[in-house]
């Protein structure tokens, strides 16, 4: 299913499911009403905003349920494709497909906002939240199917506002530098990567006199080995950033420390994948040359990443910031297995993408639900939380019970210690 | 009959399945019941197999069961399947057998716990990763049982999570077990990569085109899997502390059958070993030397668990002696009466830990045995058989051992004599101090007088030492009668008479080094065999029946296992964790966001300076306006004059 990706990913025909239902164009499209409505709400009604909300999150669900029930496996090429012409005259067209990297990606992605929204219970101000959280599905969604290289950069960076108002709207004390740390570091990153598709479409156009933003058409062309390298550089200044790969990681502990929990799931889940997805569709599939030549440098970097982020994570004293090191550990696997350039290695990487994203918001889920009972994310004060003694006690007069544990009081010298 | 062998691993897995979302509804002691029952039911499927296999013609008795294809990705092929032949069978059967007394007894010994239908799940969760670990027919599955059982032991020791000592210790057997298990998943990946199959009989065929040293990098790698999984040298310090689990878990995985995987595994890479004997040679000292420190430190310790811990450490040390020999066969016949004794001395010392209630310090003990019989004396049985008295299942196995160490060095024979010694005499120092001599708990326990609810206070009249209920009697005496008679299985004087050897000849007849002496040599053996243990349990009784207070005899550094547990501390754990910390908070903190913090702020500072020219003030505009107009000029003026 999935094509290895040292070559270019091969152009093919736009198959007849053109004219069918535009699934991946409600993708996008869902969310987007679905956050106008919210906004359209009361603001008293958390109920209906909340519901509306949840309702616009299982629609994509559903939806993308059916293109996983569409979905020709064993078809190496993108499916499903929308293609409308945009901006005519300068080659950029409203371009969707789903393959065989993206279709769990994306299937994922609709499962953790479900869960993202369901999971989690923002007090204040839900209908500014509810309405953030679809409009990020949708940049979400419309990243890792756009075929178009210009619309992907778009859905990318439109996935950063609804981030930092809902890491600085929403986050717990030192929200405000996380969220503009967040934001300039990423947004920095990026605009290497609006430079480089600039080049990308306008370096072939002086030959081939064609104006094209479409990723299958660009994979075809061909670069000269400067330009190739640069280029590779520019998009992989972004994802390594958005990943993130070490060292352009820092921001992340920040971010996914103080973003609110349905932040960090989907910081974590989702958007880390934008970087490693970038990496394996345009790294992979753009500059197969280069890669192979800078593959050593990134494969380092990866390996470097999963030691260092282990190492550091073993000393964190606060939760969320403990899974925002073992997350850059383990996106060092993902960035190891595209760079191995091999078949295992990639299908490996494609895994790991959609099995971080999983397990990842179900530790951020469950810190949350730890954060609610017991007010803190320090390690040190929590303890005797296993089994069900926690699940039956939620209440604060059992708190000083619970943290020495009902057992250890036979001994009195012990609860001395 | 041998199709039906996935069922062995199947009910247990029924029993975790069953278990883990309804344990709490059937409760006490249904849930119980329901796991001990799959259990037995999977060791009677155990013994059909094995007999359908003993049917089979003896080159043939190596089936493998394919279910179904696991992981298929490029070259890399990994089935689910088993392997059924007779190295697997006999591990399956004791392991289905031992677990189904041991879940017996803990009917009876977690009858109190709230967490009863809790311990059933993670046992039946256990015994399932075991069996699939030994099971399997490729390194991946077996890997995957492998951490299996980890995890449940894991879960276990730290069952009474609430207590501080439970936790860490939990902790600390999951971190020992990651070392090994590193070493074991490369040794996986070196054998993919020079053999390209993981599966065992598909590797083994193609070790002829493997160069030695790769075949010494793979035995040893595996070999420090084995180390983490079966406490040796220098990872054994976590198999002490494991003892803050409950008892029966002591007996069933720190004792009789999660520790000895790494022998099994050992035992299974025969023909690597084999063809690397420098390797072998390695394991073979290991064992002998882990088998010595464990035996000197269980001369040591109060704690009437800890003895039988350091003792464990100290058999399966014999046990990779044996099998870094090339012995294999005498490597399983001592896993299996060990398994028998060692899960008896527990199950015994749990029901004394239960009569003492919860008091684990032998020196607090003392003449239990008129007040317990049927816990004195099987752990008579118990103690006779380990240490190798004559004819009690130990002394046949130990004796084979030592034999066959001989036959490679006589130093590793010297050192495993002395250690037999020493295990008689240890031994015999835990069963005098607990079940002869003063009764000491009488004054031991007015200062342990707080009531666990309601601070009433025991006196000394207030505690009954007493049998346990038949749940636990019943698997007491049955190991006790499996720990007398275990030696039949592999008796020397006769050709005829070592079934053991010839059961498992296809496995590893092939590899074994057996070595086979004169009649007179084999009784000379035993004979130095049975006084050495008689010597060791003489000296005991000397010692330790009148008196229980020689600290001359206890020195610290034998009570603290030769300071290995802290000198890993100091030096790895406490390093490792400055390191950490340095990385975290220097490293990450300073350099690496450092850097990124300073771009932002060289970035901000040159914004600051530039800002004071757009100061906003339309007067500033107008005198920078006017000076450019002037400046320009002048220099037109000066251009235009030259």
């Amino acid at each position: 299913m999935l094509a290895p990706g040292a070559g270019p990913i091969v152009l093919t025909g736009i198959t007849t499911s053109q004219r069918a239902f535009p699934y991946l164009t409600a993708l996008v499209l869902v969310p987007v009403v679905a956050a106008f409505v919210v906004m359209c709400l009361p603001r008293r009604s958390t109920g209906a905003i909340r519901a509306a909300g949840l309702a616009g999150a299982l629609g994509v669900l559903g939806i993308a349920a059916a293109v996983l029930d569409q979905f020709q496996a064993g078809d190496g090429g993108y499916q499903m494709v929308s293609d409308h012409a945009w901006v005519a005259p300068l080659g950029i067209s409203w371009t969707l497909g789903v393959d065989g990297i993206s279709l769990f990606l994306l299937l994922m992605t609709a499962v953790l906002f479900v869960l993202a929204l369901l999971g989690t219970n923002e007090r204040h101000n839900t209908k500014a939240f509810t309405a953030w959280m679809l409009l990020l599905e949708a940049g979400c969604v419309g990243s890792f199917l756009s075929l178009d290289v210009l619309l992907f950069f778009l859905f990318f960076e439109l996935t950063l506002v609804p981030t930092y108002f809902v890491i600085g709207g929403w986050g717990h004390e030192r929200r405000g530098y996380a969220a503009t740390k967040f934001f300039l570091y990423t947004f920095a990153a990026s605009a290497f990567m609006l430079v480089g598709i600039v080049a990308l479409v306008f370096l072939p156009q002086s030959q081939t006199g064609v104006t094209t933003f479409d990723v299958r058409s660009l994979a075809a062309t061909h670069l000269s080995g400067t330009a190739e390298m640069l280029l590779f550089l520019a998009f992989t200044a972004a994802f390594a950033v958005k990943a993130p790969i070490f060292p352009f990681h820092t921001w992340s502990p920040d971010a996914y420390g103080e973003a609110p929990a349905a932040g960090s799931v989907i910081l974590a889940g989702v958007m880390a994948k934008l970087g490693t997805y970038g990496i394996v569709r345009f790294d992979l599939g753009l500059f197969p040359h280069a890669v192979v030549v800078i593959a050593p440098l990134l494969l380092t970097l990866g390996v470097v990443g999963i030691v260092y982020g282990g190492i550091v994570a073993a000393v964190q004293k606060d939760l969320k910031r403990l899974v925002a090191y073992s997350s850059l550990a383990h996106l060092g696997f993902i960035v190891v297995g595209a760079f191995a350039l091999t078949g295992e290695a990639l299908s490996g990487a494609v895994l790991q993408m959609v099995n971080h994203g999983l397990y990842t918001a179900a530790l951020f889920i469950l810190i949350a639900m730890i954060y609610r009972r017991r007010g803190t994310f320090q390690i040190p004060r929590l303890r005797g939380l296993h089994g069900g003694r926690f699940a039956r006690c939620g209440g604060e007069a059992l708190r000083s019970r619970l943290a020495v544990g009902p057992r250890t009081e036979r001994n009195p010298a012990r609860l001395v210690r | 009959m041998i199709h039906a062998a996935f069922l062995i691993p199947l009910f247990p897995l029924v029993g975790f399945a069953v278990l883990a979302p309804f344990g709490r509804k059937l409760g006490n002691p249904l849930a119980g019941w329901i796991a001990t029952l799959l259990v037995a039911a999977s060791f009677v499927v155990t013994v059909l197999v094995f007999v359908a296999l003993f049917r089979i013609a003896p080159a043939h008795r190596s089936v493998t069961e394919p279910w179904f294809d696991w992981i298929s990705v490029d070259r890399l092929r990994v089935g689910a399947g088993l392997l059924v032949d007779p190295l697997s069978l006999t591990m399956a059967s004791f392991v289905t057998g031992v677990s189904a007394l041991i879940h017996l007894y803990s009917i009876g010994y977690m009858r109190h716990d709230e967490q009863f239908p809790k311990f059933f799940t993670y046992l039946n969760l256990f015994v399932f990763s075991m069996l699939m670990l030994v099971l399997a027919d490729n390194f991946v599955l077996s890997f995957l049982g492998w951490e299996g059982v980890g995890v449940c032991s894991y879960f276990l020791i730290a069952f009474w999570f609430d207590r501080a000592e439970a936790a860490s210790a939990g902790k600390k057997a999951m971190i020992f077990n990651r070392i090994g298990d590193a070493g074991f998943l490369l040794g996986i990946f070196l054998v993919f990569e020079r053999t390209g199959s993981v599966q065992y009989t598909t590797v083994f065929a193609r070790l002829g085109h493997v160069g030695t040293p790769s075949l010494v990098a793979i035995a040893l790698l595996l070999f420090l899997g084995a180390v983490g999984k079966s406490a040796q040298i220098p990872l054994f310090p976590w198999l002490a502390d494991a003892m803050a689990g409950p008892t029966p878990v002591s007996a069933l995985i720190h004792a009789a059958t999660m520790v000895t995987a790494g022998v099994y595994l050992m035992c299974r890479i025969n023909p690597v070993l084999h063809l690397a004997p420098d390797a072998a040679h390695v394991i073979a000292w290991v064992g002998v030397a882990t088998a010595f420190v464990g035996a000197t430190s269980a001369c040591a310790q109060d704690d009437i668990k800890k003895v039988l811990a350091y003792s464990t450490v100290s058999q399966l040390g014999y046990m990779f002696l044996a099998a870094g020999s090339g012995a294999y066969v005498a490597a399983i016949f001592l896993m299996l009466t060990h398994a028998f004794y060692k899960a008896l001395l527990f199950l015994g010392a749990g029901s004394v830990i239960h009569a003492m209630d919860e008091d684990q310090d032998i020196k607090n003990m003392g003449g239990l045995a008129k007040l317990m019989p049927i816990t004195g004396v099987t752990f008579l049985v118990g103690w006779l058989s380990i240490a190798g008295v004559p004819p009690f299942s130990g002394f046949w196995s130990k004796g084979d051992v030592l034999q066959n160490a001989w036959a490679v060095t006589p130093a590793l024979w010297a050192i495993g004599a002395v250690t037999a010694a020493l295990t008689a005499y240890y031994m015999g120092r835990e069963y005098f101090l607990v079940f002869q001599g003063q009764r000491r708990w009488v004054e031991a326990r007015p200062e342990a007088s707080h009531g666990p609810e309601h601070g009433e206070s025991y006196t000394a009249r207030g505690l009954h030492p007493h049998d346990p209920t038949w749940h636990m009697s019943v698997p007491l005496v049955v190991l006790a009668a499996l720990a007398v008679l275990g030696g039949l299985v592999n008796l020397p004087f006769h050709p005829s008479l070592v079934f053991l050897e010839r059961w498992l000849s296809p496995v590893v007849g092939a590899t074994l080094l057996q070595h086979h002496f004169s009649a007179g040599a084999e009784w000379l053996f035993a004979l130095v065999d049975a006084a050495l243990a008689i010597l060791g349990v003489a000296v005991a009784a000397a010692l330790w029946r009148k008196s229980s207070d020689r600290p001359a005899l206890e020195p610290r550094f034998l009570s603290m296992a030769w300071w290995v547990d802290a000198a890993e501390d100091r030096l790895v754990a406490r390093t490792g964790e400055a390191l950490a910390s340095f990385t975290a908070t220097v490293v990450e903190s300073r350099v690496v966001d450092g850097a990124v913090n300073g771009v932002a702020s060289l970035v901000r500072t040159t914004g600051e300076r530039l800002r004071r020219v757009q100061s906003g003030y339309v007067r500033s505009y107008a005198l920078g306006l006017t000076a450019g107009v002037v400046v320009l000029l002048a220099y037109l003026l000066v251009r235009v004059g030259s």
